[in-house]
């Protein structure tokens, strides 16, 4: 892959305050948020969470309520709209020119004179020769756009969007029109593209393993609100509420009540081994389903948790197994296991320590 | 054997039914071409009554392929931004707007006709004109333009291509000329097909606008039939046969290369 340097260097984008109303009713409560240059930033959520709108407000497409303000490298862009952005942009519906060949799409951003850049016929061309060699599209240069797969018409609206070398290249669910497999390798390709430009980049997704490959740093968004900003580490195993653990990958919540000794599950006495309960409250336990240890029938340990095997599978890398708890609450809980745990089988484990997510719920 | 019955009765009644219809054209070419209509072929063929058409009412013809042209211009360049930024628009006052557009359709040409005369009929230069009928042409043929692009940008994510373009850099101008003039382009071929065919043959209108010198050639051919030897006026539908078959043709044609790439699409 051809290194490619955009053009304006890097660029931090700011959001102050950005707030969105539609009939007056405000679909995106004011957002504060820096995005460092040359950051990969993923907005995830459900759909109606306000992750597009923001998007569009960054973009120029959508114009933000009164008090709010989005910069570019500290320069105010609130008022320019989109065609004076100089931003890249790759559509879920590709939208590409249907009245253009692929070579004329991926050029048309070259000759709109955007970015105070003024190149010459020459240089568009070379542009443009290598863009569809970076995309390996070049093949299809002279094709029409409804001669396409979709695959193929992902990569040509990739790199018609960076071809006139954006400030910063905003993804809006690029990868969700096509089938599964395609996708992961759509991703792993665009993830190495982004990279390598080292352009600012805000891609926004509902699919949380897109997330968590992509992203430098994730905002999970629900309802309008930023739920949580982190890496995808943080993300994952701090989660700061339950919203967040359960949009991001499984969560259980076991539940029953905290005592002086620890957490008592519903339908057993003893308290089982956990962190210090003054951090934690409500109701439930959370916990991911890998963070356990499975533990020998035979063997007694402190703090385990036993209960009844109604389905399992083999994952390959890994067994899932969903366990019925004495309180009659389902858990389902994943490791790599000698023995193959069978349906009807009791299946003694513990919780890691440093397993427990830092979040509950009180409302049982 | 019973659906072949079916089947040579369909075919003898549509035979009958194109025969009907065609009669009376190949009836009046022939009454165009023969010495005397009233004697028939055996008086001989001639091609004296159109070249008497030619010399008499040429100006005619002059006149109505010069309006058609004009009214093809501005229903062009008022027709397809307007169609454009209906397209684009989402209000209310878009739909009413695009509504109102076609009643010059539904109004009758003669009433349409009355009211341009007792608005503008004062001003004596423009009453003479020939820009007088064109007004009229214009808006009677306005409605087919716009709903034709209309119809194609409809069928389109005109929006989406819309927003890709201006990501792109392209303001609105450049868009509207390098993004949704080209994707319309069936719709405004099909539209302009069909204000040149409609102006060339429009009537009522222009009938009641005309002057002594501004006919038009249906005009003409109402004044030759009233005022002229059958076989002139026969020559004349003629010659009106040639100019607007062409295009009726090219129009049917084009119908259906639009018809065949839309299913092809699919």
């Amino acid at each position: 892959m051809t290194m490619t340097q955009t053009g304006s260097g890097s660029t931090e984008i700011s959001l102050m305050n950005c707030a969105k109303s539609f009939g007056g009713q405000q679909v995106l409560k004011p957002v504060t948020l820096t995005i460092e240059a040359g950051e990969t930033l993923v907005l995830l959520g459900p759909s109606g969470c306000g992750k597009t709108t923001l998007l569009r407000i960054i973009s120029g497409l959508e114009s933000p309520d009164n008090g709010s303000a989005v910069l570019f490298n500290g320069e105010d862009v609130t008022r320019l709209p989109i065609e004076k952005r100089h931003v890249g942009m790759v559509f879920q519906s590709y939208a590409l020119f249907p009245n253009m060949t692929v070579r004329q799409n991926v050029g048309y951003g070259l000759t709109t004179g955007q970015g105070n850049e003024r190149l010459s016929k020459a240089e568009r061309d070379a542009r443009v020769e290598d863009m569809l060699k970076m995309m390996r599209i070049h093949e299809l240069a002279d094709r029409s756009i409804d001669q396409l797969s979709g695959g193929q018409r992902q990569r040509v609206a990739l790199a018609r969007a960076i071809a006139p070398r954006p400030r910063v290249l905003l993804l809006d669910e690029p990868l969700t029109a096509l089938d599964a497999t395609l996708r992961d390798d759509l991703r792993m390709e665009i993830n190495a593209l982004l990279r390598s430009l080292g352009i600012t980049a805000i891609y926004v997704t509902h699919d949380q393993a897109e997330a968590m490959a992509l992203g430098d740093r994730i905002v999970v968004m629900s309802k309008g609100t930023i739920e949580q900003i982190g890496s995808p580490e943080e993300i994952y195993h701090q989660p700061v509420n339950m919203f967040v653990a359960t949009f991001i990958g499984a969560t259980n919540a076991l539940s029953g009540k905290w005592t002086r000794e620890g957490f008592v599950p519903d339908g057993q006495e003893k308290p089982v081994a956990t962190p210090r309960s003054s951090a934690f409250g409500g109701n439930t336990l959370c916990f991911r389903p890998e963070t356990i240890e499975r533990i020998e029938e035979s063997h007694n340990a402190d703090g385990s948790l036993e209960g009844t095997v109604k389905t399992a599978a083999f994952l390959g890398s890994c067994h899932r197994v969903v366990v019925e708890m004495p309180g009659g609450q389902r858990l389902t809980l994943e490791g790599a296991w000698a023995s193959a745990p069978a349906p009807g089988d009791v299946f003694k484990f513990k919780i890691d320590e440093g397993g427990v997510l830092p979040v509950w719920s009180t409302n049982q | 054997m019973q659906r072949k019955t079916l089947f040579y009765s369909a075919l003898a009644l549509t035979l009958l039914t194109v025969a009907f219809l065609v009669v009376p054209v190949i009836m009046s070419v022939m009454a165009g071409l023969t010495k005397n209509f009233f004697l028939g072929i055996k008086s001989g063929l001639t091609l004296e009554w159109v070249v008497q058409v030619w010399d008499l009412y040429q100006d005619t013809i002059w006149r109505s392929m010069g309006i058609a042209l004009a009214c093809l211009i501005i229903t062009l360049v008022a027709g397809v931004p307007a169609a454009y930024a209906l397209a684009l628009s989402k209000s209310r006052w878009a739909r009413i707007f695009e509504e109102t557009l076609i009643l010059p359709v539904a109004i009758p040409g003669l009433a349409i006709a009355l009211a341009l005369i007792q608005t503008y009929g004062g001003f004596r230069e423009f009453r003479m004109s020939w820009a007088f009928i064109l007004v009229g042409h214009v808006l009677y043929t306005l409605p087919f333009m716009v709903r034709s692009v209309l119809a194609v940008l409809s069928s389109i994510p005109l929006h989406e291509y819309e927003e890709a373009a201006a990501s792109l850099g392209a303001a609105k101008r450049r868009r509207f000329f390098d993004i949704v003039v080209p994707n319309a382009m069936p719709g405004i071929l099909a539209g302009s097909l069909m204000v040149v065919t409609l102006s060339i043959g429009e009537f009522n209108l222009s009938w009641m606008l005309h002057t002594p010198l501004t006919k038009t050639l249906p005009v003409g051919l109402a004044d030759s039939y009233a005022s002229m030897r059958l076989e002139v006026a026969s020559a004349y539908t003629l010659v009106f046969f040639i100019m607007i078959v062409p295009l009726l043709i090219a129009m049917q044609k084009f119908g259906e290369t639009g018809r065949a790439r839309k299913s092809a699409r699919r």
